[in-house]
């Protein structure tokens, strides 16, 4: 790709698009980040995206990148790149608080592996997003800060729980942001919010640094606009850290998140019945038309079968239960009223779980893992629904829709294997409506590559929430 | 952490942490252990399968 005319509307372009402008200087780091952090200030009052902005630490990457892009030696296609981080996720000198009282003004000493990667890269770090409480508890109204709001309808919520991250990016104020994933925390918030997320394969980012929610389900994933700039990104962001105990120490594979062009015969197992009878009609309608694209391009659609939802649902929630109640049940012990009541409420349970119903869990876990892996052998990808519904409205005393809804999300929670929401339509309210597609352990790589053929194929990707709603 | 073994209770649970919690919180808590209970059988039930004991020859 080649560039040499000065962007009108940079916000709007993909990573890939401004890493050209940034090279050829006809766009500079700092005036992209000074645009980056006049968006988050003047939406963050209504949208709720944003729980610090860092204006003077980005602005100071920002103009680092700008020498080295300079001297034609960028690190990286993210050098220069302004990049939002969920606020679980720590950095240097900028507090990081999981939506927490408990953390409301903790700064920390270091950064995770994952920012230390991206700082590298040379990504612009220019903000810390809005979450559910430690990426578990909510949405809520009783926390520091209040939910963010869906950029595309100023009544309905981001989704979680990596809500601002979603927001953010789908509001055009970041082309990147960082997201955490235990049961769908960032395939969630993208396909309700139209952006493209990937939660990697289990242990491919480094979770070192990342205040943890379920350390054997936790994922960190990037959430863009196309499938192509969490490439970028996931590249940037995979390896090991040098004191994480749950990231394996095994060799990533070279090029894991390199776009290529689909193998053929492409075989898609259609996981219709997780979305056929118990999603919202327009997201059953949107994900079949999705399918036909990838039929249309090549691949062979079969319709495959797998154990229910809510066979993977109970049991990443006995594990999760009984792993985030090992992380903070020291904080509910000593400041119960620190937290969150529905984080309480999410937490307490996982005291009254005993050893053998977790091993239980672990064993079924296993179970299941090999009964999909098994079936991925058969065929290259599975594709199904990205999320069951649409976006929930924002309304503190409102039900939530999600607890009634079996989650789409979990199988590929459980099972660890890369797994991307991305968009493919709207619902007749015009709320965006997301698919997911998911591969082998490790096979980041063709997920990406396949969600990338069909954004080349779509426009959904390229949709943007309407100005007035965008706040 | 102690916690009752066989038949975990929640205000056992409760009195044991020594947490002190809003009286509705407590009682939002425990109309959600019931579904809680509900959860565990249900896995049981669904590892007693895989969890068959590997068969050994009389000692």
């Amino acid at each position: 790709m080649t560039s040499t005319d000065r962007p009108t509307a940079p916000l709007d372009l993909s990573i890939e698009q401004l890493a050209v402008h940034l090279r050829n200087r006809d766009l500079s780091s700092v005036e992209l980040t000074r645009l980056s952090i006049e968006r988050a200030e003047t939406s963050n009052p209504q949208l709720g995206a944003f729980i610090t902005i860092c204006a003077e630490a980005a602005l100071k990457q920002a103009a680092a990148s700008d020498r080295r892009l300079a001297e034609g030696d960028p690190r990286s296609a993210l050098d220069g790149i302004p990049v939002a981080l969920k606020d679980n996720i720590e950095m240097r000198g900028i507090r990081t608080t999981s939506n927490s009282r408990i953390f409301e003004h903790s700064v920390p000493r270091q950064d995770a592996e994952v920012v230390r990667r991206l700082k590298r890269a040379g990504a612009v770090i220019m903000g810390k997003t809005s979450l559910f409480e430690f990426g578990h508890g909510g949405p809520a109204w009783d926390l520091p800060w209040p939910p963010a709001i869906n950029p595309w309808s100023a009544s309905h919520l981001p989704g979680g729980s990596s809500s601002g991250s979603a927001a953010a990016v789908a509001a055009r104020i970041v082309p990147l942001a960082l997201g955490t994933d235990t049961g769908g925390s960032v395939r969630w918030p993208a396909a309700v919010c139209g952006i493209s997320g990937l939660k990697p394969s289990y242990g491919v980012v480094s979770m070192e640094g990342i205040h943890p929610n379920a350390p054997s389900l936790d994922h960190c994933g990037p959430m863009a606009r196309t499938a192509a700039d969490c490439a970028l990104a996931l590249q940037a962001m995979a390896g090991a850290g040098r004191a994480d105990p749950f990231t394996p120490r095994r060799r990533i594979p070279a090029n894991l998140a390199r776009i290529d062009p689909l193998p053929r015969p492409l075989r898609i197992g259609l996981v219709r019945h997780w979305y056929a009878d118990d999603a919202h009609p327009d997201v059953t309608a949107a994900v079949d038309r999705a399918s036909e694209v990838f039929e249309a391009l090549g691949a062979r659609m079969e319709p495959v079968t797998l154990a229910p939802l809510r066979d993977y649902q109970d049991c990443k929630t006995v594990i999760s239960m009984s792993e985030i109640h090992a992380a903070y049940s020291h904080f509910l012990q000593s400041s119960p009223q620190e937290m969150g009541a529905l984080m309480r409420e999410r937490i307490l349970p996982g005291s009254l779980i005993r050893a053998e119903d977790y091993l239980r869990a672990l064993k079924w876990r296993r179970h299941l893992t090999h009964r999909m892996g098994m079936l991925l052998t058969s065929y290259d990808l599975l594709l199904t629904a990205g999320w069951l519904g649409t976006a929930e409205p924002n309304d503190p005393d409102g039900e939530s829709t999600r607890a009634a809804q079996p989650l789409v999300t979990m199988p590929f929670s459980v099972t660890g294997v890369p797994a991307m929401a991305i968009p493919c339509g709207f619902s007749n309210a015009g709320l965006p409506v997301g698919m997911q597609i998911a591969g082998a352990h490790l096979s980041d790589r063709l997920v990406l590559s396949a969600a990338h053929a069909y954004q080349d194929a779509t426009e959904w990707h390229l949709c943007k929430p309407p100005e007035g709603a965008r706040l | 952490m102690k916690m009752p073994r066989k038949t975990p209770d929640f205000h056992a649970f409760l009195a044991m942490e020594s947490l002190s919690l809003p009286e509705e919180q407590v009682r939002e808590m425990e109309s959600g252990y019931p579904a809680l209970i509900r959860l565990l059988e249900r896995l049981r039930a669904k590892t007693e399968d895989i969890e068959k004991p590997r068969p050994r020859e009389a000692s």
